[in-house]
């Protein structure tokens, strides 16, 4: 235990002060944006925009890890609205944003048990195949119903969230017949707590359907799958917290390669756009991932809440053209 | 090793790989080492149009037909976003045949289907059109 204080206690300034200098640089890069915005776009050196995408990017990186959502819920809304790219571009590159920073999390989570491929592979399947048919479906509507229905949708998720109780232990020590039969149980790590957690799921047919319907509405709404991820493996499954933040990274790097692969042939993708993109949240992913280690399940959960709501209000907003 | 551990490593040889290409790339393309196809003084006229619109006005290739102008600054790039998307399914391919061998055939099963979806997505075979 002293061990771990000491260890926390240097490691901790360190990360205050990566993440003091990861916030400058987003300070900055809305300014540029604004700047744009305001009718200023023609006097800004088209080089800012890969800066300030960069410095966007490596904030949203490190979220992302530490809230277990892909990156493109939040990377699409604010690159939309605040950069001069099309939707459509900022849709392509959000997608390559939250499949690189599950991919460069990934390791760390896998190697260190807080992350399990067997619970994800299942949950990836339905979620891959599911992804396509919502793309699909996601061509035929109206924008504006997508936006609105997504914002609905992520603001409930939000309260669901809210309303829950924190479910940092185990909550089931048995797995239920479909889960049993997957084998999906096992035991990890807290390094926070600095104690094992055997943890089993449960209600694993409604896992399964829940990622049926997030995979679909992900491929939908172009944001990738993550957003609703982790209240489907923590509050449906009852698996403990921590490890549903990191399968669900996991499950987002094989649900989104599908729909990342739509955007390359479709040619949506900006190389200007996603490579600062693309670059800036891997890094944060790294640092998100060691943050993710020593943070408390609580803390992590205000994270999760706080960004889903702001998305959700976003979307919401802009659906019904009040706001974008 | 279990596969979750090889997984772990083929997943990390393969996202620095696809991170090193990409940066390689990028500096190429930014540095002006390569001639772009689209030159950035022009980029900002059509950065702003729908997908469907800028294809029409640049003439830019969709599918695989980057491949092609693989030598130009900006599609040069496209190599490690490729990159980025098969890793996924390298990662599949490579704890496959440990499933087999462990006789862990519903989970082999799962990886097999998981590559054809993935696969045919890569090729284009399903949700390339628009």
């Amino acid at each position: 235990m002293i061990c771990t204080g000491r260890v926390l206690s240097s490691f901790v300034p360190r990360v205050r002060v990566a993440v003091a200098i990861a916030c400058c640089l987003a300070a900055a890069a809305p300014s540029v944006a604004l700047a744009a915005a305001s009718g200023a776009s023609a006097n800004v050196a088209w080089w800012a925009w890969p800066l300030a995408l960069f410095a966007v990017s490596f904030v949203i990186g490190i979220v992302a890890v530490l809230a277990g959502v892909g990156g493109g819920v939040l990377f699409v809304p604010i690159v939309g609205s605040l950069f001069p790219f099309h939707l459509d571009f900022v849709r392509g590159a959000g997608l390559l944003l939250a499949l690189s920073s599950a991919l460069s999390s990934g390791p760390s989570l896998l190697r260190t048990g807080l992350a399990s491929l067997r619970l994800a592979m299942p949950l990836a399947l339905v979620g891959s195949i599911s992804s396509i048919a919502g793309a699909f479906a996601g061509l035929a509507l109206p924008t504006s119903v997508v936006q609105t229905s997504l914002g609905i949708l992520v603001l409930a998720i939000a309260f669901l969230t809210w309303r829950s109780k924190a479910a940092d232990a185990p909550l089931h020590q048995r797995a239920d017949r479909l889960g049993g039969l997957l084998r999906l149980s096992g035991v990890f790590h807290d390094k926070a707590a600095g104690r094992d957690i055997g943890w089993a799921a449960h209600r694993t047919p409604a896992g399964l359907a829940a990622f049926v319907l997030i995979g679909f509405l992900g491929g939908l709404f172009g944001l990738g799958a993550g957003w609703a991820n982790v209240p489907a493996l923590n509050l449906v499954m009852g698996i403990p917290l921590k490890l549903s933040i990191g399968t669900s990274g996991l499950a987002i790097s094989i649900i989104n390669t599908s729909a990342v692969w739509i955007y390359i042939n479709r040619g949506a993708i900006l190389p200007l756009l996603v490579v600062p993109a693309v670059v800036g949240a891997m890094l944060g992913a790294r640092v998100g991932s060691r943050l993710l280690h020593v943070t408390r399940a609580i803390v992590i959960r205000r994270i999760v809440i706080a960004i889903l709501a702001a998305a959700g209000l976003r979307s919401l907003l802009q659906g019904l053209g009040v706001w974008g | 090793m279990t596969e979750q551990e090889i997984y772990a490593d083929w997943l990390d040889t393969g996202t620095r790989i696809g991170f090193i290409v990409l940066v390689g790339t990028f500096l190429t393309y930014t540095g002006g080492f390569a001639t772009p196809y689209i030159a950035f003084a022009d980029l900002p006229k059509y950065w702003g149009l729908p997908v469907d619109a800028y294809l029409a006005a640049t003439g830019a290739p969709t599918g695989w037909g980057w491949l092609a102008l693989a030598a130009r600054g900006d599609f040069m790039n496209f190599t490690g976003v490729a990159l980025l998307g098969a890793i996924t399914m390298i990662c599949y391919a490579r704890v496959l045949p440990v499933l087999v061998g462990r006789r862990d055939y519903l989970y082999a099963a799962i990886a097999v289907a998981e590559l054809l979806i993935l696969g045919a997505s890569a090729s284009g075979l399903i949700g390339s059109g628009r």
